[in-house]
C-alpha cells in the first residue's frame, strides 16, 4: 500500500537536506521504533505495533538506498520480521524535499508492504495501523526537519562522547566472544533505555538533573536506576511529562534498567531474567549472532536478514543464551552501555513536544507506573 | 418440499414399497451430525507424533537463509525438516491431466527447497510430541526471503516481458488448449459464421477465485508398520490418492493403504494429493512413528487449493431473428503457481459445455493456463461447468438485449427440442434426454412469474428505490465422469469406471462395498435402497462399506456428480451378479428349472407354484454351510462389478431468480428462488434436494458473497471467515424446488448425477436477476460477488464495478495526535 | 491453532480481578467473553503473559435500575441485554442493537461491556452507547471514575480503560418525554460487522424534532455523532424532507477506511442514506 504526507517546515532546503540525512534523528520519528545500532546508512532496530489485542514486533534493518544531493531526494529502505513469525513488514521511504522561499516542502512516500497473519484480513487492519505509523511519523520528521540543525548540532555536541564508544562497543562485540558481546549489547540497550527515561524525567522534574547528567557521563547503571525511578515518582505531576514519552513508554517499562531500578533489588545486582523481560533478550541474540563475526560480513541489504557486523535485530529471538545477560559481568555494562545515540525523547522534543505532549505524556508515565508497580509485585 | 417419509419402521410382513424413491432419513447421519465417529483428527495412535507446518509469508521469494536451530531445542520437538532434507526424495506432487502434449509443468515439491511461488508454501515442517509444542516451534523458524516479483495479474503475466512466476520457464503459460467444432468436424466454420452474422456480441466475465471451504479441515495420519504404511487422510479420493503417493514415495502400492474414514465435505477441495499427506508419509517413514497433521482452518483458507479463477473473453453470433449462429470463447485460466492434480483439466472440463442447451452451429473454445503466484485452483464444485454454464446464460441475456427480445423467448428459439434427443452438439456430446419446455414452464409456475413481472413493472414506474428483477438459468452439465475411453481421448491420467462388491453374509446381512467414497453426500443410504429394490432386502440389512483402500480394493472415489450414476450403477450390476448366482442355488435347493424360478421381494419362487419359494438371504446361510450345492459352481453367492459407462448423462434444468436491488445503497436480496432440475431418476428425493439445496448455496454465494482476494503482494486477504464470505441459511432464501424426470439412457438406474446442479445452475440466475432489475438504469454488467458496493458503483459510475478495494488508495494521514495505540519500542 | 502459552485467573471478584491483572505480568489481557480475543490469540496475533477471565465474576452481570439510569453490568451477555425488561423500557436501542451482534453462540457467550472496551469501530455498541449518552464507570488501583461516552472511544480498538483497570458497568440514562430510537446496520451477510451503521434517538414534540442524537458506526477509527445531523434536527419539522436533507450531512467531516468491504466514498455515502433511514423510524415517520 502507498501512503503519502506532505507538509512544509520553516527551514531552508539546505538545512531540512542535512537534517534527513541525519539517520539518528530521523529512525527515531517512527512511532514505536526503537534503533539497535547504526553503521554509516544502515541501521537496525525494531517497531514495535500494539493495536487493541494485537501486539506486533518487527525487527530488522533499513538503510539509506538513494541520497541525491540535487534532487534533495532520500530513499530509505526499511525491512523487518515479526518476532513471533507473523510475516515481514517492509517500507520505502522516500523523502523529496522542494525550496519554497526560505522555507521547505516535504513529501513523503511510503510504499509499505506487510505479509503474514496480519495481512490476511479484509479489514484492512494494518491499512490502519500503516496509515497511523505513517502519519505520525511524517509528523515527527515535520518537527525534526522543523528544528534544523540547531538542534541537531546541539544533540550531537551533547552525544559526541557517545559516538566513539559506540563504534568501539560494535568493534568489541563482534571481535569478542559470545558472553561478553551479548553482555556488551544488553548493557548497550539499558543505557538508551535509561537516557530515556533519564531524559523524561529531565523534562519533568528540573530536581533530577544531576542524576540525568550522570547517564551522559556514562554511568549507565547509574543512570538506569536513577531516572526510572525519577519517572515514578514523578507519576502524579504527569501532565509536565515531555511528548515523546509515549514513545519512550514502553522503553522505561520494559528496559531492563527501569525495571530494575523500579525493583527493591539495585540495578546493578538485579539480574535480566530472560523470562520477564523480552526487551533484553532481544537484544541479547542479536550480538550473540553477530559476536561469532563475519558469519554474513558483506551480505548486501537483501530481505530482512541479518545486517554484517551489528548487533542483528532480525536474528531469531529464541536463540538468547540464557547464560547471557545474567551472569555477564557488571563491570562490562557501563562502557558500551553509554554510547547509544538515540534518545527518541530528545529528538522528538522541541516542535513535536508541544503537539503531542499534553495527550501522550499523561497516558504513557501512567502507564509506565503501573507497568513499573505490576513488575514490582510480581518479582514477589 | 421438505416433507420427510420415514417407513423405517414397517412391519416387514407387508410388501415393501420399492426403496428406490423414498425419502428416507439418511442412516449415517446421526453418526455424523453428533460426532459419534471417528474423523481423522479424532485417531490417536500410541506414540503419535504431531506435525506443525512452517509457512511463507511471500508470495515470491527466494529462500537464502533457514535457520531451524532454535526449533530443535524447544520443549517437545523431536524433530524438524526444511526442503533441503527432503531434495533427494520428495519428487513432485501429481499432476495427472497434461491437457495438452507440449503442456508445460514446473513440478511442484511437497516442501519448498529454494523457491517459494505462493504464500503459505510450506517451508518447513516440525515434528513435535504434541500439536501445542508443534505450533509453539513454528515462531522460532527463522526463514531469510529474497522477494521477488509477484505476478498476479494473468492478463499481465501473459503480456509480452513479464515477469515469470517459473525463471526457469519461457513464459507464464502453461498449455494452450484448443476446440475447435470445425477443425473436429462436429461444427461448421467459426469465423465465417461470425462474418456472416447479422449481429455479434462480446462480453468478458470475470469468475472470481473461490475457495472451497469444507467443513471439515484436512487431516492426515500416517502409521509405519515394518515397510507397510496406512494412511489416514480426510480425502475424496483414497483410491487415486494410494497409486499416486506410492507414486511419488517410492512405496510400493501393496505397502499402502489409505483410508478415507467419514469425511466432512470436500466440494472438490479434497480431490487432491496434498504436500502435507506426502510429507506425513516421507516423515513417518524417516523416523518410523505415526504422525498426524491437521490444518488449521487459516491453513485451509490460504493453502487448499482454489477454484474458478478466470477471465472469459465470449462472443456470440446471431441473426436478427435471434437463431444463434456461432460460439467463440477465449479463457484465461489461473492454475496459480504449479499444476496440482487435475489443475489445467478443470477449464477444459468445461470446454464442452460453452454450447448449452443451444442449436449452436459454429464453435472454437481457446484457453490459455497462466501461472501466477497464487495457491493453484483445482476442482471445485462443477469444475469448469459452473463456468460454462455462466458464460453462456450471462451471453444469452446480453443478445436478448442486443435483439430486443425477451430473453426466455431467446432461449426456447435456440434450445434443444425434446422431441430432438439424444442430440449431438456443436462441442460433439451426445446429450441423452430431456424436455426443457417443460421444466421451464414448471419452474415459471412455482417462482409466480407473471406476478413478479408486474411488480417488476410497478416498481420501475413508480420509480422505486428497491428495483425488481428475474434472471433466468436455462442450463445442462455433463455428469457422470466418465466414459474412460472420452477421459482417454482427454489425454486424463486415468478412466472413469467404477466398482462395487455385494457379500452376502451367513446371517442373510449384506455388506455393499463401494469404490465411490463419499463425504457428506449419502452414499450408505443410497446404496441400500439400491441394494434393498435389487435383492429384495431390508434396507436396514445393507452395510455400506468404503473408504479404505484394504476394504474397497478398486475404486476411482467420488467428484463430477458420479457416484449414483457410475458408482451406484455398479452396484446394481453387482447385485444382478448375485441373483444370477444365488439363482443357481436356489434352482437346485427347490428342485426347480432354474428357467422357471422367479424372483420378486427378496424370493426365489417356482413359477406357478404359489407359496414356495427361497429367499436370498436363506441362500446366503445356505451356501455359507454349503452343504448342499450344485456341482461345478464355488460356494458363494458374493459378486463384484465394475461398470464404465458408454456417455456422460446430463441433467438439465431451469432456475429462476427474482432479484430486488435496493438502488440508494446497492444491497441485493433474493425475493424468490425458484427451479426445476431434471436429474433422470431419483433414488432419494430428500438427498436430491438437499443436494441442490447446497449447490444453490454455493452457486448463489459465488454470485454475492465468496471470492479469494489476494493484495498487491499476494496477500491473501480473505484468509478468515470473517472476510471470506461463506453464507449461513440466514442469508439465503426460501428455495422452491421441483423435478421432472426424464430417465437417463445410459446406465440401469436412469440417474443423472445431481452433486453439481444447484451450483452450476444458479449462479448466472443471480446476476441476470440483478442485472434485469436495473438495466433500465444503464446497467450492463456487475463483477462477482455483487457485492453491495459494486452493484452501487456500477449503478453510479457505470461500469462492472470494479476491482474490490484491498487498501486504502490515498492516506493523506494528517492526524497529528499521537496514537495511544503504538508503544515506543524497548531496548 | 492453538494460542501461545499464557498463564490463566479466573478471579470472582472485581478486587480479584484487579489483583490478578496486576499480577498477570508485562502483557495482560481480560477475558470477557473472548469472542473477539480468543480469536486473536488463536491467530498468534496477540500472545498474552497472562488471561483474566471475569466470567465468574458474578457481580459484573446484570442490570439495575437506579433512579435517573439503568445500570448495565459489563459482564452482562448480550442474549441477557436481550430479554432484558429494563433495557426493553428505558433502551430498547440497546436490545435492537445487540440483536444484530454477530450470531446466536457469539450472543451467548460475548459481552456488553466487553463488545464496548474492545472498540471495535465496526462493533455496533459503541456507537449505540454514544448516542444513548451513556457512561463508563471503570475502576482500578486508583479507585474508581466515571467517563462519559464521548470521551470513552478514544481510537482504534482503544478505550479511556488504561492498563490494570477494568470497566464494571455502563450507566445508560432513562430518557424523558417522547423519544424514538432506531439501529440500521448495514453488512453483508447476517453475522457479519458492520460495514457502516447507524443508531437515532429522537425527540418529537408538537410535530417538530425536539431533539435528535445519531452515533455512527465504522464511520471513523472510533464511534462518531453526527453533530451536523442533530443540529440540523434540532428543532425541524418532523417531516421527511427535513430529515432527508438533514441526513445528507451524516458524512461531514468524517474519515471512515478503506477496505474489502467498502471504501471510504461509499461508505460515506452510506452513512447519509442509513442516518436518512434510521432518523425516518426513529421520528415515527
Amino acid at each position: 500500500m502507498q501512503l503519502e504526507n506532505s507538509f512544509t517546515v520553516p527551514v531552508p532546503v539546505d538545512e531540512a537536506w542535512r537534517v534527513l540525512l541525519d539517520i539518528e534523528r530521523i529512525a527515531p520519528c517512527m512511532p514505536g521504533a526503537a534503533l539497535d545500532s547504526v553503521d554509516g546508512d544502515d541501521f537496525t532496530g525494531r517497531v514495535k505495533v500494539k493495536l487493541g489485542p494485537i501486539n506486533l514486533t518487527y525487527q530488522g534493518k533499513a538503510s539509506f538506498i538513494e541520497k541525491d544531493e540535487a534532487a534533495h531526494r532520500a530513499v530509505i529502505d526499511a525491512r523487518g520480521k515479526d518476532q513471533r513469525g507473523n510475516g515481514t513488514a517492509a517500507a520505502t521511504v522516500t523523502a523529496v524535499l522542494q525550496a519554497e522561499g526560505s522555507v521547505t516542502r516535504v513529501d513523503v512516500l511510503t510504499d509499505l508492504n506487510i505479509t503474514g497473519r496480519p495481512a490476511q484480513f479484509g479489514r484492512g487492519v494494518m491499512t490502519d495501523v500503516g496509515n497511523k505509523l505513517l502519519g505520525q511519523f511524517a509528523d515527527k520528521l515535520a518537527a525534526q526537519l522543523g528544528e534544523g540543525d540547531a538542534q541537531g548540532d546541539a544533540e550531537r555536541a551533547s552525544a559526541a562522547a557517545s559516538e566513539g564508544p559506540l563504534q568501539k562497543a560494535a568493534a568489541t562485540a563482534s571481535g569478542a566472544v559470545e558472553e561478553i558481546a551479548a553482555s556488551a549489547e544488553q548493557a548497550a540497550g539499558e543505557g538508551t533505555a535509561a537516557k530515556k527515561a533519564a531524559a523524561a524525567t529531565k523534562k519533568a522534574a528540573a530536581a533530577t538533573t544531576d542524576k540525568v547528567t550522570a547517564s551522559d557521563d556514562g554511568d549507565a547503571a547509574k543512570a538506569g536506576k536513577a531516572p526510572a525511578k525519577a519517572a515514578a515518582e514523578k507519576s502524579a505531576p504527569a501532565k509536565a511529562a515531555p511528548a515523546k514519552a509515549a514513545a519512550a513508554k514502553a522503553a522505561p517499562a520494559k528496559a531492563v534498567p527501569a525495571k530494575k531500578a523500579s525493583a527493591p533489588a539495585s540495578a546493578d545486582t538485579a539480574p535480566a531474567s530472560t523470562d520477564t523481560a523480552p526487551a533484553s533478550t532481544d537484544s541479547a541474540p542479536a550480538s550473540k549472532d553477530t559476536a561469532p563475526a563475519g558469519k554474513a560480513p558483506s551480505a548486501p541489504p537483501k530481505g530482512p536478514t541479518a545486517p554484517p557486523g551489528r548487533p542483528a535485530t532480525g536474528a531469531p529471538l529464541r536463540s538468547v543464551p540464557s547464560a547471557g545477560p545474567a551472569s555477564a559481568p557488571s563491570a562490562a555494562r557501563p562502557k558500551p552501555a553509554e554510547p547509544e545515540p538515540i534518545d527518541l525523547l530528545e529528538i522528538a522534543g522541541g516542535a513535536a513536544l508541544t503537539r503531542y505532549a499534553a495527550p501522550a505524556a499523561g497516558v504513557a508515565v501512567i502507564i509506565a507506573v503501573v507497568l513499573l508497580v505490576r513488575r514490582r509485585r510480581s518479582r514477589h | 418440499m421438505t416433507a420427510v417419509e420415514d417407513r423405517a419402521g414397517l412391519p416387514s410382513d407387508e410388501p415393501a414399497a420399492p426403496e428406490i424413491g423414498k425419502a428416507r432419513r439418511r442412516k449415517e447421519d446421526a453418526r455424523l451430525i453428533t460426532g459419534k465417529t471417528t474423523w481423522t483428527d479424532n485417531m490417536v495412535l500410541p506414540g503419535m507424533l504431531h506435525l506443525a507446518v512452517v509457512r511463507s509469508p511471500v508470495a515470491h521469494a527466494r529462500i537464502t537463509h533457514v535457520d531451524v536451530s532454535a526449533v530443535r531445542e524447544a520443549p517437545g520437538v523431536i524433530a524438524v525438516y526444511t526442503g533441503q532434507d527432503f531434495a533427494e526424495e520428495q519428487g513432485s506432487l501429481p499432476c495427472a491431466w497434461p491437457v495438452t502434449p507440449d503442456m508445460v509443468n514446473p513440478g511442484h515439491p511437497s516442501i519448498a527447497v529454494d523457491q517459494v511461488n505462493h504464500v503459505g508454501e510450506a517451508v518447513a515442517v516440525i515434528v513435535a510430541r504434541t500439536k501445542a509444542a508443534a505450533q509453539d516451534a513454528v515462531e522460532l523458524a527463522d526463514v531469510d526471503y529474497e522477494p521477488l516479483p509477484v505476478v498476479l495479474d494473468m492478463e499481465r503475466a501473459v503480456a509480452e516481458g513479464a515477469d515469470l512466476v517459473h525463471d526457469h520457464l519461457e513464459s507464464n503459460t502453461s498449455y494452450h488448449f484448443v476446440f475447435d467444432a470445425g477443425e473436429m468436424g462436429t461444427g461448421s466454420d467459426t469465423d465465417q459464421a461470425f462474418a456472416d452474422a447479422d449481429v455479434v456480441v462480446s462480453r468478458r466475465f470475470v469468475q472470481q477465485r473461490l475457495i472451497p471451504a469444507f467443513m471439515e479441515p484436512r487431516s492426515v495420519v500416517v502409521q509405519p508398520q515394518g515397510d507397510n504404511y496406512t494412511m489416514w487422510s480426510a480425502t475424496q479420493i483414497p483410491h487415486i490418492l494410494r497409486v499416486m503417493a506410492a507414486m511419488v514415495t517410492g512405496i510400493p502400492e501393496h505397502k499402502l493403504r489409505v483410508v478415507a474414514p467419514d469425511v466432512g465435505g470436500g466440494f472438490g477441495g479434497k480431490l487432491q494429493v496434498n504436500p502435507e499427506e506426502i510429507l506425513c508419509l516421507l516423515i513417518a517413514r524417516r523416523l518410523g512413528k505415526p504422525v498426524k497433521w491437521t490444518e488449521t482452518r487459516s491453513e485451509s483458507l490460504m493453502t487448499a487449493h482454489h477454484g474458478r479463477d478466470q477471465i472469459q473473453f465470449v462472443d456470440v453470433a446471431a441473426d436478427r431473428e435471434g437463431n444463434v449462429k456461432g460460439l467463440r470463447v477465449r479463457l484465461l485460466a489461473d492454475m496459480g503457481a504449479y499444476l496440482r492434480l487435475i489443475t489445467p483439466g478443470v477449464p477444459a472440463l468445461g470446454a464442452f459445455m460453452y454450447p448449452g442447451i443451444y442449436k449452436f452451429p459454429a464453435y472454437r473454445f481457446e484457453c490459455d493456463g497462466v501461472f501466477t503466484n497464487k495457491v493453484p485452483t483445482d476442482a471445485y464444485r462443477g469444475a469448469g461447468r459452473p463456468e460454462a454454464t455462466f458464460a453462456i446464460e450471462r451471453i444469452m441475456d446480453e443478445l436478448a438485449v442486443e435483439l430486443g427480445m425477451d430473453p426466455l423467448e431467446l432461449r426456447r428459439r435456440n434450445w434443444i427440442d425434446a422431441a430432438e434427443f439424444p442430440f449431438t452438439t456443436v462441442a460433439g456430446l451426445a446429450y441423452d434426454s430431456g424436455d426443457y419446455e417443460t421444466a421451464t414452464q414448471q419452474a415459471l409456475e412455482l417462482l409466480g412469474y407473471d406476478e413478479l413481472r408486474a411488480e417488476q413493472q410497478r416498481r420501475r414506474e413508480s420509480n422505486d428505490p428497491v428495483q425488481l428483477g428475474i434472471g433466468f438459468s436455462t442450463f445442462t452439465e455433463m455428469c457422470g465422469l466418465a466414459p474412460s475411453r472420452v477421459l482417454g481421448s482427454l489425454s486424463f491420467g486415468a478412466g472413469g469406471w467404477e466398482h462395487a462388491a455385494i457379500r452376502m453374509l451367513p446371517t442373510g446381512k449384506v455388506e455393499v462395498v463401494t469404490g465411490s467414497t463419499p463425504h457428506g453426500q449419502g452414499h450408505e443410504t443410497a446404496w441400500s435402497q439400491l441394494v434393498a429394490d435389487s435383492l429384495g432386502v431390508p434396507f436396514e440389512d445393507v452395510e455400506v462399506l468404503h473408504g479404505d483402500t484394504a476394504i474397497s480394493s478398486r475404486g476411482l472415489d467420488t467428484y463430477g456428480s458420479r457416484s449414483l450414476v457410475v458408482g451406484g450403477s455398479a452396484v446394481v450390476k453387482a447385485a444382478d451378479k448375485v441373483i444370477a448366482k444365488a439363482r443357481k442355488i436356489a434352482a437346485h435347493l427347490l428342485e426347480a428349472s432354474e428357467d422357471d424360478l422367479d424372483f420378486a421381494g427378496g424370493k426365489f419362487s417356482v413359477r406357478g407354484t404359489p407359496g414356495t419359494g427361497l429367499g436370498i438371504q436363506e441362500i446366503a446361510l445356505a451356501i455359507f454351510a454349503a452343504h448342499d450345492y450344485p456341482e461345478g459352481i464355488e460356494p458363494s453367492i458374493d459378486a463384484e462389478a465394475t461398470f464404465d459407462p458408454e456417455n456422460f448423462s446430463f441433467p438439465h434444468g431451469t432456475h429462476l431468480c427474482a432479484m430486488e436491488v435496493d438502488t440508494e445503497t446497492g444491497f441485493v436480496k433474493i425475493r424468490k428462488y425458484a427451479c426445476v432440475d431434471d436429474v433422470g431418476t431419483i433414488v432419494n428425493p430428500l438427498i436430491v434436494e438437499g443436494q441442490v439445496h447446497g449447490g444453490l448455496a454455493q452457486g448463489i454465494a459465488q454470485a454475492l458473497y465468496e471470492e479469494a482476494v489476494y493484495d498487491d503482494d499476494g496477500n491473501l486477504t480473505t484468509g478468515t471467515f470473517v472476510d471470506y464470505l461463506v453464507p449461513a441459511a440466514s442469508d439465503l432464501p426460501h428455495f422452491d424446488t421441483g423435478n421432472t424426470v426424464h430417465a437417463a439412457p445410459g446406465n440401469p438406474i436412469g440417474a443423472k448425477g445431481v452433486g453439481e446442479a444447484g451450483c452450476i445452475a444458479s449462479t448466472p440466475a443471480v446476476v441476470n436477476a440483478a442485472l434485469d432489475a436495473v438495466r433500465h438504469l444503464g446497467v450492463t454488467d456487475i463483477r462477482m460477488p455483487l457485492t453491495p458496493e459494486r452493484v452501487w458503483r456500477a449503478l453510479h459510475d457505470g461500469g462492472d464495478g470494479g476491482e474490490r478495494a484491498t487498501a486504502r488508495t490515498n492516506a493523506q494521514a494528517a492526524d497529528s495526535t499521537e496514537g495511544p495505540s503504538m508503544t515506543g519500542g524497548a531496548l | 491453532m492453538i494460542p501461545a502459552p499464557f498463564s490463566y485467573a479466573r478471579p470472582t471478584t472485581v478486587e480479584e480481578a484487579l489483583q490478578a491483572i496486576a499480577e498477570g505480568g508485562e502483557d495482560v489481557k481480560v477475558l470477557a467473553g473472548g469472542q473477539s480475543l480468543i480469536p486473536v490469540m488463536r491467530l498468534r496475533l496477540a500472545a498474552p503473559e497472562t488471561v483474566v477471565d471475569l466470567g465468574r465474576v458474578d457481580g459484573l452481570r446484570g442490570v439495575r435500575d437506579d433512579g435517573d439510569a439503568i445500570v448495565i453490568g459489563a459482564m452482562t451477555t448480550h442474549s441477557d441485554v436481550l430479554s432484558d425488561p429494563l433495557i426493553a423500557e428505558h433502551a430498547p436501542l440497546i436490545a435492537e442493537a445487540t440483536g444484530t451482534v454477530a450470531d446466536r453462540q457469539v450472543r451467548h457467550r460475548g459481552t456488553f461491556g466487553g463488545a464496548l472496551v474492545h472498540a471495535d469501530p465496526a462493533g455496533d455498541l459503541p456507537a449505540v452507547a454514544l448516542a444513548l449518552d451513556a457512561e463508563f464507570v471503570i475502576v482500578g488501583p486508583g479507585g474508581r471514575r466515571t467517563v462519559p461516552a464521548a470521551e470513552f472511544f478514544v481510537d482504534y480498538l482503544t478505550t479511556a480503560v488504561e492498563e490494570g483497570e477494568l470497566l464494571v458497568e455502563v450507566r445508560v440514562p432513562k430518557l424523558a418525554g417522547s423519544w424514538g430510537m432506531r439501529y440500521e446496520k448495514f453488512n453483508r451477510v447476517a453475522q457479519a460487522w458492520s460495514i457502516v451503521a447507524v443508531a437515532a434517538v429522537v425527540r418529537r414534540e408538537n410535530g417538530r424534532i425536539a431533539e435528535a442524537r445519531v452515533g455512527l458506526t465504522n464511520m471513523g477509527p472510533t464511534p462518531l455523532r453526527a453533530r451536523q445531523v442533530e443540529e440540523a434536527l434540532a428543532g425541524a419539522e418532523a417531516t421527511a424532507e427535513a430529515v432527508a436533507a438533514a441526513a445528507e450531512r451524516a458524512a461531514e467531516g468524517t474519515e471512515p477506511s478503506s477496505d474489502l468491504n467498502a471504501q471510504a466514498d461509499y461508505r460515506q455515502h452510506l452513512a447519509t442514506v442509513l442516518t436518512r433511514r434510521a432518523v425516518t423510524a426513529a421520528a415515527g415517520l
